[in-house]
């Protein structure tokens, strides 16, 4: 994996593909403890900490143990177990060597075995068959495109907080709307990730059959869809 | 038992008054089909659960084994249910599996089912639990449908109710010289959409709120 | 306190069994509904790239050893000669993994090609035509206008399936 690669699978995560905003997972969390600064960065650390491990863990599980027992069927049951002991592993582990972390993050540590975007974010991982780079990259990039979102969101809220608006609109709704065009926003960014291929260098390739044609290209290619948005 | 059943579509609907259980809401709500299908395994899910769970804790001394990892029981059971359904929704249903994608899975951990095996099933008697077990699964499953409709008929201009049983309203459309605005089905629309919804179910809560009070103020007025 | 403990964890497993027991039964009444559902699925997809496949004169077995995700060689019943190579292929990348089954005949030309997996929400991609039937020559390669990466991974798809058709049909003539 080159480093091209590298910033193009974590600009996606983070920016276009954004957990939150196109993917709709961890929503719940999202406007939950989005309404303070302090407390929408303590979840998000919480959540950047678990996904990494979680993920980690259940990609092993499930490519070594599971797939090998040939018992597939069993990977939600299995996958939110882990998710629980590995959430009250970590707590007992802070607890014990951090005790001032574990004041500040301690009580959002138990929200976050059903938080869904740990398990959404582990079941995507071995349902698209990812390899086991992709799969640390596409973690860590969910888990900083939580916080990111997390802190920008929590921040318009609290100045939202001090805003008059319309009784109806007040709290959620208006929330919601806000959320509305940070997607908007997020899907826009499209354009920043690196350039998937030379133009000229494309205009001079000739489409040669080789039969070392697999290992010659890093090319990465993604898609988009914000020519949906009629904006 | 009339009030158990309805409570889940007005008073305590799990996701206009309590907002839980979004993340399916705003992600399977392209269209109606991909709403009624969400909300059949949804509330499969959620009775059968309730009713596994309150038979669970019918008997005390199963009660008491289970009560320090009551919640673990709980999700373990859900799991199993959630795949179930995962697996019957594959072979006799593939192409809904395919558009709720992993959002099935995730029923597992959505708040409303451990909430209600939690706060009411393991509390109650099996067959009221069944109630309301139906009547959160139906309420939840009216309300997304409800954001589903919306999102279909503004962005894509039809109605899938069911597999080819579609309605295109691409006529209705051309006669007001409109077109379908695709920005609803895209994720921000989803934002969109159930921020306006929520924002409508406000100002009606305000407006009774204010109406009860005046209410209250002219019988002191009177007295 | 460990015997509790001890206890609670037992409780615990015994439950997870009974349930796990559960999933094994029920995925043992599914699993061939499914695997026939994929079965019928893929049969239907080669019809699609494959116009001449008839299923009476003609086997369909896979070859393991290929590169490519999966490979269906088609092969005549009388005279066993190779007839058409199908194969499953898709551009690597990410947010977008483009999955395609291509068909290529004994002369080395594409007879049909779908789409199978794409995560473009446009639906366009899976019935733009590439110009690519007959053909195996990239320089025709159509590109849909607006979807320059999509057609990107859509283009190498096709570069593999033929790198990898030559192959195979080259090494049969040994």
């Amino acid at each position: 994996m080159n480093m091209a690669q590298v910033i193009t699978i974590l600009i996606s995560t983070i920016f276009i593909e954004n957990i939150i905003l196109s993917q709709f997972l961890g929503i719940c969390s999202f406007l939950g403890v989005s309404k303070k600064r302090s407390s929408a960065i303590g979840m998000s650390i919480s959540v950047l900490v678990v996904i990494i491990l979680a993920t980690l863990v259940t990609w092993l599980l499930y490519n070594y143990v599971l797939v090998v027992f040939d018992l597939v069927y069993l990977k939600t049951i299995i996958f939110i177990l882990v998710i629980a002991s590995l959430v009250q592993i970590i707590e007992i582990i802070i607890k014990k060597f951090a005790p001032s972390l574990y004041k500040s993050l301690g009580i959002y540590l138990p929200l976050i075995t059903t938080n869904c975007a740990i398990l959404g974010i582990a079941l995507k991982t071995v349902n698209y068959g990812y390899g086991f780079g992709t799969m640390l990259l596409y973690a860590i990039g969910s888990g900083i495109g939580y916080f990111v979102v997390m802190y920008i969101f929590s921040v318009i809220r609290e100045e939202l907080e001090q805003r008059n608006l319309p009784k109806a609109m007040k709290g959620i709704p208006i929330a919601l709307v806000v959320a509305s065009i940070l997607a908007i926003l997020f899907s826009r960014y499209v354009g920043i990730a690196p350039k998937v291929e030379d133009e000229e260098e494309a205009l001079r390739e000739t489409y040669v059959i080789e039969n070392d044609i697999v290992e010659d290209e890093n090319i990465i290619y993604y898609d988009h869809n914000y020519e949906d948005l009629n904006i | 038992m009339k009030d158990n059943f309805l409570k889940g579509f007005f008073k305590e609907n799990p996701l206009f008054t309590m907002l839980l259980g979004c993340c399916p809401a705003l992600a399977v709500t392209t269209t109606v089909e991909n709403a009624i299908g969400m909300t059949l395994a949804f509330t499969f899910v959620v009775v059968l659960s309730n009713l596994f769970i309150s038979l669970i804790n019918i008997n005390e001394k199963i009660k008491e084994l289970i009560q320090p990892v009551r919640i673990a029981v709980y999700i373990v059971i859900i799991a199993t249910l959630v795949t179930v359904v995962e697996m019957l929704m594959e072979a006799y249903f593939p192409s809904l599996y395919s558009s709720l994608g992993v959002f099935i899975s995730l029923i597992t951990v959505n708040c409303i089912v451990l909430g209600r095996a939690e706060a009411y099933a393991s509390k109650n008697k099996p067959l009221n639990s069944i109630v309301d077990g139906l009547s959160m699964g139906l309420g939840y499953g009216m309300a997304i449908i409800m954001i589903a409709f919306l999102r279909e008929v503004l962005g894509a201009g039809s109605i899938t109710i069911w597999g080819s049983a579609k309605l295109s309203l691409i006529p209705v459309f051309n006669f007001l010289r409109i077109e379908p605005i695709s920005f609803f089905v895209s994720s921000p629309g989803a934002f969109l959409v159930l921020g306006l919804i929520l924002g409508v179910i406000q100002a009606i809560n305000n407006k009774k709120v204010l109406k009860n009070k005046n209410k209250r103020q002219s019988k002191k007025e009177v007295k | 306190m460990i015997k509790k403990s001890l206890i609670t964890a037992s409780v615990l497993s015994i439950f997870a069994l009974i349930c796990a027991a559960l999933l094994g039964v029920v995925n043992f009444f599914t699993s061939p509904v499914i695997k026939a559902h994929e079965e019928e699925n893929i049969k239907k997809s080669i019809s699609l790239v494959c116009p001449l496949y008839d299923s009476n004169t003609m086997d369909i077995t896979t070859n393991e050893d290929s590169k490519a995700k999966t490979t269906y060689l088609v092969s005549s019943k009388e005279t066993e000669e190779l007839l058409y190579v199908i194969y499953i292929v898709d551009a690597t990348g990410y947010a977008s993994t483009i999955e395609m089954m291509i068909s290529v005949d004994k002369d080395y030309k594409i007879t049909g090609y779908k789409v199978l997996s794409s995560a473009e929400t446009k639906g366009d991609i899976k019935s733009h035509d590439f110009n690519m039937i007959g053909s195996n020559n990239l320089d025709s390669f159509d590109t849909l206008a607006g979807s320059t990466y999509s057609s990107k991974a859509v283009k190498k798809c096709f570069k593999l399936a033929l790198s990898y058709a030559k192959e195979e049909f080259e090494g049969g003539q040994k």
